[in-house]
């Protein structure tokens, strides 16, 4: 796909002037009339004669997708204290900054779920676990793709987990049972990797 | 039906997946696009539309010009898929593809 630029000039068939027109990109607000929904900054092409605008290229489809549909779910949980202090650890074992890297071992999780019912089953199992327990006095909220989250929740609902938080906290136990207990030397070598891109 | 109008399907149909592949494509802008042209707001992916051209046959293509430049030959593929009438119109100029209308009918 040829990336256009502000400014690029070609042809189209003008719907108001009706015959072929030279135009030229130029990034504009977009109406979609059935939501109302006002989409900024979208490359269009402008007809020179008219100024109406009269084509779309296929590189403004993205903005206009998520415009409608946000492809994030902010996906969250109130958890207990010590599992956060968990990730604190965590991070401190593995030199990455707390914050970024507790949404990084969430995702990293939910992609695990989506892809093994083993592991969906083993995350439903550790929500219920004795260090999952406790009063949940702090709230944790992640970022998650909508799509892959449709999918990990399909998932840990076949699975038994039975709410948000839960899975979120069966996945915190599940992390300290790997990094810091040392269960899974292959996800260690995973949150390893993660935790150096952050 | 005539060989002719086979050959027009075939080509008509290649040309657009090979648009569809390339990007090598552009959207009219219209009234209603989010419900008329479903490829330009994302609702369908350039795989999909792929998916239902070569779903079309023979009877379910046509042509006609378009209404403001009586030259330009107007591929209206009626494919179905999922028990629904979809539709989708575009047409060439050089290489590129003009996408009119990708939406399912209301039947």
């Amino acid at each position: 796909m040829r990336i256009l630029r502000e400014g690029e000039r070609e042809e189209a068939l003008c719907p108001t002037c009706e015959t072929w027109r030279p135009t030229v990109y130029r990034y504009r607000t977009v109406r979609l009339e059935e939501s109302g929904l006002d989409v900024e900054g979208v490359l269009v092409g402008v007809c020179d004669a008219c100024g109406e605008t009269v084509s779309l290229p296929p590189q403004s489809t993205p903005r206009l997708r998520e415009a409608r549909a946000p492809k994030e779910h902010v996906l969250e949980a109130r958890i207990p204290r010590h599992l956060d202090d968990v990730v604190f650890v965590i991070s401190e074992k593995l030199g990455a900054p707390t914050a970024a890297l507790r949404g990084a071992i969430v995702r990293y999780y939910l992609d695990e779920v989506r892809r093994k019912a083993t592991t969906a089953r083993r995350v439903e199992r550790l929500a219920r676990s004795e260090l999952a327990g406790g009063a949940c006095d702090t709230r944790i909220s992640v970022r998650v793709d909508r799509s892959a989250w449709d999918d990990v929740w399909a998932v840990a609902r076949d699975a038994g987990v039975r709410s948000q938080s839960d899975l979120i906290r069966g996945a915190l136990v599940a992390a300290k049972e790997d990094l810091l207990d040392e269960r899974a030397k292959a996800r260690r070598r995973d949150l390893e990797r993660l935790a150096a891109a952050i | 039906m005539h060989d002719d109008h086979r050959t027009s399907l075939r080509v008509a149909r290649r040309r657009l997946i090979e648009a569809l592949r390339a990007g090598e494509y552009r959207h009219e802008a219209r009234e209603a696009l989010a419900e008329k042209n479903m490829l330009a707001v994302g609702r369908v992916t350039p795989e999909e539309v792929v998916r239902l051209l070569r779903r079309c046959r023979g009877e379910q293509h046509g042509t006609s010009p378009h209404h403001a430049d009586r030259e330009l030959v107007v591929h209206e593929f009626k494919p179905y898929a999922s028990g629904r009438k979809w539709y989708v119109k575009a047409y060439f100029r050089g290489s590129t593809a003009w996408f009119i209308s990708v939406h399912p009918g209301e039947e």
